[in-house]
């Protein structure tokens, strides 16, 4: 019989509170409503990459022009070059009154100071106060400067290198004078074979210093950085094989020379020596038209990153902060409501009215967190459902996966509801309560990974940020909506564990005050 | 039941006789009397500063209106939480239903009810839903609780009303909703911390309907009140002051006590000396006290057995009555007269 009647008294309350907040249009209006409305406005106004405003300053010449356009090429990255000044005081002048964002230099001397085998500067000027965008700032100055290297490279290397048609006069001169030495050979003409075998022989020479200049990866004799994540395979390395090719037609070369003292002009070991010394030239001539094939971009910019993300759904802002927002809310929502529904009670004065009545503390809190419970979970489905189709977050595998959202919402929200409980049992009034709460809300953005990541603060802020339940609820929701892989149980599992403690704590400082009552 | 009281009759100037502090003696004429609440000597102290209630002893007879009359800060609402078990005595003992007040468990707080001075039910809920909460608060099964839920509204008058939210009622509506979910679950003891306070007279007079047919049906209340007038609705009337005990009784008893028994108003065409001692000499005339010249005022501790007496005492001295009319004083009167001669009263 008690537990029916004490089913009828959580049943009260549940219905009580949802009652509560039914009964108020405008509430359920802004709970549904405003989150969605602060998402749609985000996603269509968010443009994720930052332009700034920029002033070149050129060398005051005649010969230099101050026309943006013909700057296109240069304003890239995040600095949009809308004036070309020659006027660095009145640029910075601009910069100071707000006019600009940044000001990059290019000094008269830059040239100079290269050939005088300095580094030549671009200044480059800001006025920033926020941490987060002069850090950009000064990263993209310097993925600025990257750039215009690499231009500087490439035409360098364009101009120099060796170009394939070179490569493969070297190779048909080599493949001539052997020609020549083997019909010297056939005639039995020693001294005209000995002039085409030194001439060879200084062909090949050619060949290797020219091998020895390609500023190509795996050319060096000391690499060890490089040696160490990018081994040089001796058999696939076109480089070293030319050198092979090199060396084996010099030995032969000079076998063909010792053959000549020893007065044999064209035995079969000597006609051996010469079949091994076309054989090097041939495939030296397929090598170095190999090499000199290699544009000088992927000299300059030997290796470039391919990163590929294995996340199931297209990354954008919007995809990443949609179901931490919703989180967010809901963890916010949890603990106002919890919190300030506890506190009203006592400052109401319903509180004396359940201390008379025969009903738990644990009956009431038990109602109470039921009834948010099932409210703030639909809640988080109908805002997923919406993020979903109305503003294309996507949800991969929404078919299987869609049980994971609404447990890792129910998770969220039991551990919040269980902060709540928490929170009034420390606040004495209304007021407090709300700013417990926005405290709580303040610490889940700063301090959660929704929008600093965590692994930028130190150990102790991390596991500070254990407590709060938006880390695990914002992380495993993400996962779940925007990755198909399965879901890390732990992020579940600390939740339900703070939750608990929040709750136990919470309700041992309901029941006190019931208690203090009597004993005051 | 019956009051005895000594008292020592003589003239004043104050409206009423003067009396000594009363040394009350309650004992009920009913041969058994079933006490639903109890209290023996409580006291309560918060920390240390000075009692809120002193060495306070009463009794509550079952079906009883029992009004616990005083100023305000005099005690009453603490002496309440007393014995609902919110508040636990530092001294004495208080029981409900034969059980230590703040020991009381669930099926016994089932049995009483609790109606607190200010509306604390929920303004975003309509009046059948705010009702409906208290009822299962209590336990009621949805099905059971549906009739009484009716006739609670029906008895304050508000069942018309069922579908409004409670912010919308006036403040009149809104005391009788919260007397409605008093009484929903049918208790046998009431508790009401002062009810009618602020409310205009004429719905302050219906509440008291309502009590009195509650009481009719066997329920029992306790009820706090500033009201003086409101005494007299009262089966048995304590007045507090500053956390001591001044009276205990029914309305009448208390008057009694007070005024020191009968006053008849005399009204002659002068009132001389003489007279005055004529009638002092008359058995049964404990005080007299000169109204104006024409008139005087008679405590008698029996007006049926003393009125024949003075009117033959006053004809053998040939002297003219012009009117006789017994007067029986406001319990204003009387509570104003307990507070002028208590003496902690007129030390602070």
């Amino acid at each position: 019989m008690w537990i029916v009647k004490a089913f009828i008294r959580v049943l009260a309350f549940i219905r009580k509170e949802l009652l509560g907040v039914l009964r108020q249009p405008r509430l359920i209006l802004g709970l549904l409503v405003g989150p969605f409305l602060i998402m749609v406005i985000f996603g269509l106004t968010y443009e994720g990459t930052v332009k700034y405003n920029t002033i070149l300053v050129v060398p005051d010449r005649a010969d230099v022009s101050t026309n943006p356009a013909d700057y296109h090429e240069f304003s890239k990255q995040a600095f949009k070059l809308n004036i070309i000044s020659k006027n660095e005081n009145q640029a910075i002048n601009s910069l100071n009154l707000g006019e600009a964002d940044v000001v990059i230099v290019v000094k008269e001397n830059s040239l100079d100071e290269i050939y005088a085998g300095r580094n030549a500067d671009f200044p480059t000027y800001y006025r920033n106060m926020n941490p987060v965008q002069a850090n950009y700032i000064e990263y993209s100055s310097y993925v600025y400067a990257s750039e215009l290297n690499k231009v500087i490279l490439r035409e360098i290397l364009a101009a120099n290198k060796p170009n394939p048609q070179q490569s493969r006069d070297l190779v048909t001169r080599m493949q001539d004078s052997t020609n020549s030495l083997d019909k010297a050979m056939q005639q039995g003409n020693q001294a005209e074979a000995r002039i085409h075998v030194q001439t060879s022989l200084a062909l090949n020479e050619a060949a290797r210093r020219s091998l020895d200049s390609l500023l190509i990866p795996g050319n060096g004799k000391s690499q060890p950085t490089q040696q160490k994540i990018m081994p040089i395979n001796p058999l696939q390395n076109s480089t070293n094989q030319a050198r092979a090719d090199l060396d084996n037609s010099e030995k032969n070369l000079k076998g063909l020379e010792q053959g000549f003292n020893q007065g044999d002009t064209n035995s079969a070991q000597q006609r051996t020596r010469l079949e091994g010394v076309k054989q090097s030239n041939t495939a030296l001539g397929q090598k170095l038209d190999k090499l000199s094939n290699i544009p000088a971009g992927v000299m300059v910019e030997p290796i470039r990153a391919a990163a590929t993300n294995l996340v199931n759904s297209k990354i954008g802002y919007l995809n990443f902060f949609g179901p931490a927002v919703i989180i967010l809310l809901i963890q916010h929502l949890a603990v106002t409501l919890l919190a300030l529904s506890n506190v009203r009670d006592r400052q109401l004065g319903v509180l004396e009215i359940y201390r008379i009545a025969p009903v738990r503390p644990v009956q009431i809190l038990f109602g109470k967190i039921l009834s948010f419970s099932v409210l703030l979970v639909v809640l988080g489905a109908i805002l997923i459902g919406l993020i979903n189709q109305l503003l294309g977050i996507p949800f991969v595998s929404l078919e299987t996966r869609w049980p994971l959202a609404l447990l890792v919402v129910a998770v969220t929200v039991y551990a919040s509801v269980g902060l709540g409980v928490l929170i009034a049992g420390v606040a004495r009034t209304e007021s407090q309560a709300v700013q417990w709460s926005m405290i709580l809300l303040l610490a889940s953005i700063f301090f959660t990974g929704f929008i600093l990541p965590l692994s930028q603060f130190s150990p102790y802020l991390q596991y500070f940020s254990y407590l709060l339940p938006m880390t695990f609820g914002a992380a495993s929701l993400q996962q779940v909506m925007l990755d198909n892989l399965p879901l890390d149980f732990t992020l579940l599992a600390i939740p339900l564990a703070t939750g608990t403690v929040y709750l136990l704590a919470g309700l041992f400082l309901y029941r006190r005050q019931f208690v203090k009552l009597s004993k005051t | 039941m019956k009051t005895e009281t000594e008292v020592v009759g003589e003239a004043t100037d104050s409206p009423l006789p003067s009396i000594e502090p009363p040394v009350i003696e309650v004992t009920s004429a009913a041969p058994v009397v079933e006490h639903v609440l109890k209290m023996q000597n409580v006291t309560k102290q918060f920390g240390k500063n000075e009692p809120v209630v002193k060495d306070l002893s009463f009794e509550v007879a079952r079906g009883q209106i029992f009004c616990l009359l005083g100023p305000s800060g005099s005690g009453k609402s603490t002496t309440m939480r007393i014995l609902t078990g919110t508040y636990q005595p530092t001294e004495g003992k208080s029981t409900v239903f034969g059980v230590v007040s703040h020991r009381m468990n669930q099926t016994l707080r089932e049995r009483l009810s609790y109606m607190p001075q200010q509306f604390v039910l929920f303004p975003e809920l309509s009046v059948y839903q705010n009702i409906n909460f208290m009822a299962s608060v209590y336990g009621m099964s949805w099905f059971s609780r549906r009739p009484y839920i009716r006739e609670a509204l029906e008895l304050v008058e508000l069942w018309d009303a069922r579908r409004k939210l409670a912010s919308q009622l006036s403040g009149g509506m809104r005391r009788r909703l919260a007397l409605a979910c008093a009484l929903v679950h049918q208790p046998e003891l009431i508790f009401m911390d002062e009810p009618t306070a602020g409310i205009d007279p004429v719905l302050r007079a219906r509440f008291w309907e309502h009590f009195e047919a509650m009481r009719d049906k066997g329920l029992t209340i306790f009820v706090t009140t500033q009201y003086v007038t409101e005494a007299d609705y009262c089966d048995m009337v304590a007045i507090l002051n500053q956390g001591r005990l001044l009276a205990l009784g029914t309305p009448e008893e208390i008057r009694q006590q007070v005024t020191g028994g009968e006053i008849i108003d005399l009204t002659l065409n002068e009132v001389t000396r003489p007279i005055v001692q004529i009638l002092r000499e008359v058995p049964g005339v404990l005080k007299t006290k000169r109204v104006s010249d024409e008139s005087i005022r008679l405590t008698v501790t029996n007006s049926g057995e003393s009125l024949p007496q003075i009117v033959s005492a006053l004809q053998q001295n040939e002297v003219e009555i012009v009117s006789i009319t017994p007067y029986r004083p406001t319990f204003d009167e009387i509570f104003v007269q307990l507070m002028e001669q208590d003496p902690v009263e007129a030390k602070s």
